[in-house]
């Protein structure tokens, strides 16, 4: 139930309604019981009274001597002629010995009739019948009872007037107080210190109010500071951070946005993030959001390397990462990117130098080799052990220096994008089916073989054929390497959300976790001291992430130390009407 | 020993003779009419007169029976029976009025005769009272033959009163207390019969008081009657006219034959 009212009358209702209850008790309840009660009273002592008269009345009955049973009852009557109104005594045939010629009285509310049987030791001498006139004792009683009643309800109206005081003093007004003192917090006040005035539980509020206020005080301090920081970050930082709604507005703008972009942050707030890109980026763009909002998250929180575009019309390379948050309920994007065109220029000239170097050992080393194999496998000559052990280590050199430095090549050209790709629709089966069976001879050199276990029939993917048979035959290699003896090394495929994922599963000793961030970097392996034993150039993951990028795919895995590691490939799957 | 102080006594020329009077009334209410009429004795005849009280008329009865008193005051039955056993001699009485019973119904009772009240409950104040119980019971039974119930009540107005609530069809008064009754008692009652007069109350001596001293008490109460002082004190006894008392005024009740309804 809703009140309107203040504390106040909320506190006094009750108490004005307890002495309503209690007023009404005693009004309908006590007065006409104690009067009831007063009235059975009278009708006892009455009856007591006749009673009385019993052993005169019964003597005079049994002596015929009505004479002076009437002047019994005569007496009677006189010495109670204050309530006595009519006396009657029947003889037990009912026949009327007394009065003789008086009659009843008119009946009236303090007219009170008692029958009475005068006997003794069970025999009937006669009845009386006595009309008694309660209205003096009723009076007297109602008299007693009126100024009980005054004094009770005078005594209740004062004790709830004096609970009322008090607890205006003790709740109201101190809770008045503090309405007024949080009214000030409300407003922002939150210096206004909050007094202590009672030790109570009103107390106790205003100390925790005090408390929260405190709190809200220092967390405001706090945060103004962190924005002031963050602000002073956003102003100082050489990168650009944008941040646009879900429908690509952007909302801010830094001054190293700002410095990349050439824009001001004035004429750009507001526009669509379109115009930070070519053409060929910002007519897919809205797709990515509207993908992202229907639970996609590929581009959230990657680096990326795309292309911004300049106020004046230039284009350049960008690094960006972009991160989701919801700020005051709104879905808002932030991007944070750096022009990268020096870096560019950087590694451009370091793949050149890399390549240039590469092809310049490789035409001697194909020379050395060639000579090499000669010396081993086409002269007739007898060498002695140490001349073939040598010749040994130097083949193995000359075979892995070549490994390195076609790797190499290889992410030199990738890295510059020398590399073409020629697409075409791959049968996965065939294609896993093939791969296994090119590799199935390593594989038996390591002593286990590669088996696949559950792979879907007629999938399709679009790909560069050699490429994505390099990134295959890279990870079964891998998986030949790590796995134990005898234990075969699984293939099989999974599809979700419209991706093929080809999976690589070995029952090895699994990666540590410190390589899990670094495992797709240049030059890595799980364990350096492992190189020897396996072999490898420590770039064949490095090529593959760098391969599956190119073509749209993702490269990935999952491991349990001790156990085993599954690397996988995802492609989207090819549908005849894409 | 008590036959001792029934010897009239002389002394200092002062002869004290005794008087019992009948508890009609209780003895305070006798010694405050009989008192002063005991002095008006004294100063004239010079003798000395105690008033003996009896508690109850029967203790009345044994008394005079047994000659205890020297003159005694007594009712006319109790005269008949004092003459009998000591030879009691009447000396004056009242000549105003006779004594006789009446005998009252309701007026509505439909009532009318006497024989109508055969086999009926009949009130009187006690079997022995004279005019409202001996008289009447002798009346009945001697001269009219019916056969009723007697109810003792105690007093006349106790009968009166049983009369009119109709718990006894008849009762036997006087009608002097009939005529006490308040009047919506009275007017409720009538009176059916009344008995044949005989003279009322006598003053009686004991034949052992000589003569001259008999005349001296007798003349006492005559010279009483003779002036107005002396009326009002004999007025209360009660004796309105003031006379000499014979045997012979007596000898009618004999025919009542009380002894047969006497009880003892």
């Amino acid at each position: 139930m809703h009140l309107n009212f203040g504390i106040r009358e909320k506190l006094l209702a009750p108490q004005l309604l307890g002495v309503s209850v209690i007023i009404a008790i005693i009004l309908f309840y006590w007065q006409p019981s104690q009067l009831y009660k007063a009235k059975q009273d009278f009708i006892e002592s009455q009856t007591n009274l006749i009673k009385t008269l019993t052993p005169s009345i019964i003597q005079n009955i049994l002596a015929n001597d009505l004479s002076e049973l009437h002047r019994v009852f005569e007496n009677s009557l006189l010495i109670h002629k204050n309530e006595w109104r009519f006396i009657q005594l029947n003889n037990p045939d009912n026949k009327k010995l007394y009065p003789i010629f008086s009659r009843k009285p008119e009946p009236s509310d303090t007219l009170i009739k008692i029958k009475l049987t005068i006997e003794e030791e069970n025999e009937i001498f006669g009845y009386v019948l006595l009309y008694t006139d309660w209205k003096k004792a009723r009076n007297k009683e109602l008299e007693d009872i009126r100024l009980l009643e005054i004094f009770s309800i005078l005594l209740f109206i004062v004790i709830a007037i004096f609970s009322f005081i008090l607890q205006t003093k003790w709740i109201y007004n101190p809770i008045l107080k503090l309405k007024d003192l949080t009214s000030q917090l409300s407003q922002g006040q939150y210096q206004t210190k909050l007094p202590v005035i009672t030790s109570d539980e009103v107390g106790l509020l205003t100390n925790s109010i005090e408390k929260m206020r405190i709190k809200i005080q220092s967390t405001l301090d706090k945060l103004t500071n962190k924005e002031k920081m963050t602000r002073a970050i956003l102003e100082t930082a050489p990168d650009a951070i944008i941040t646009m709604n879900t429908k690509g507005i952007i909302t801010s703008f830094n001054p190293g946005a700002e410095n990349i972009f050439k824009y001001s942050a004035d004429e750009i707030i507001g526009q669509n993030v379109n115009k930070l890109m070519p053409h060929d980026m910002a007519i897919h763009h809205d797709k990515y959001i509207s993908h992202f909002k229907n639970g996609g998250s590929a581009t959230i929180g990657k680096n990326r390397e795309l292309n911004g575009l300049r106020k004046d019309g230039s284009i350049f390379p960008i690094e960006i990462t972009i991160n989701a948050n919801h700020i005051e309920g709104e879905l808002l994007f932030t991007g944070v990117l750096r022009d990268i065109t020096e870096r560019r220029k950087i590694e451009k000239i370091k793949n050149e130098f890399v390549s240039t170097v590469s092809h310049e050992l490789r035409t001697p080393l194909t020379a050395i080799k060639g000579s090499l194999d000669i010396v081993t496998n086409s002269l007739n000559i007898e060498l002695n052990v140490q001349a073939s052990t040598m010749l040994d280590v130097a083949n193995r050199n000359v075979e892995r220096l070549l490994t390195l430095i076609n790797d190499i090549l290889d992410v030199a050209k990738l890295e510059s994008g020398e590399i073409n790709f020629t697409n075409e629709k791959i049968n996965i089966i065939s294609f896993i089916k093939d791969i296994i069976e090119i590799n199935q001879q390593y594989a038996e050199k390591h002593h286990t073989r590669f088996k696949c276990t559950n792979c879907y029939e007629d999938i399709f993917v679009i790909a560069d054929k050699t490429r994505l048979a390099q990134v295959m035959c890279n990870l079964l290699s891998n998986a030949a390497k790590y796995s134990p003896k005898d234990i075969p090394v699984e293939i099989f495929t999974s599809i979700n959300n419209g991706m093929l994922r080809v999976n690589i599963k070995d029952y090895g000793k699994g990666i540590p976790k410190e390589f899990h961030d670094k495992l797709f970097d240049k030059f890595t392996q799980s364990d350096s001291s492992d190189t020897r034993e396996v072999g490898g150039t420590g770039l064949g993951l490095n090529i593959s992430k760098m391969i599956m990028d190119k073509l749209g795919g993702n490269i990935g895995y999952s491991t349990i130390e001790g156990k085993e590691t599954t690397f996988y490939i995802e492609l989207p799957v090819f549908k005849e009407d894409n | 020993m008590s036959s001792l102080f029934l010897i009239p006594v002389q002394a200092e020329n002062k002869h004290t003779y005794t008087i019992g009077v009948v508890p009609q009334f209780e003895i305070r209410h006798i010694r405050r009419i009989w008192n002063p009429i005991i002095k008006e004795i004294e100063k004239n005849t010079g003798y000395k007169i105690k008033l003996i009280g009896s508690p109850t008329i029967p203790d009345f009865e044994n008394e005079f029976n047994a000659g205890k008193f020297d003159f005694a005051y007594m009712n006319p039955y109790h005269l008949l029976l004092a003459q009998d056993s000591q030879g009691y001699i009447p000396l004056v009485r009242d000549h105003d009025k006779k004594l006789y019973g009446i005998l009252v119904v309701r007026q509505d009772s439909g009532i009318n005769s006497i024989k109508d009240l055969h086999g009926k409950k009949i009130g009187f104040p006690a079997p022995n009272a004279l005019g409202a119980s001996l008289l009447i019971r002798a009346n009945l039974v001697n001269d009219y033959n019916i056969k009723f119930k007697p109810i003792y009540v105690k007093t006349h107005s106790s009968v009166y009163l049983n009369v009119v609530v109709n718990q006894t069809a008849a009762g036997g008064g006087v009608q002097k207390t009939l005529n006490q009754q308040r009047i919506n008692i009275k007017g409720a009652l009538k009176v059916l019969h009344r008995t044949p007069e005989v003279a009322p109350h006598p003053l009686a001596a004991h034949p052992r008081v000589p003569v001259e001293v008999r005349d001296k008490i007798k003349n006492t109460f005559l010279l009483l009657g003779k002036n107005e002082i002396g009326r009002a004190l004999l007025a209360k006894i009660p004796i309105k006219k003031v006379g000499e008392a014979n045997v012979t005024d007596y000898s009618p009740l004999k025919k009542f034959n009380l002894e047969k309804f006497h009880v003892k």
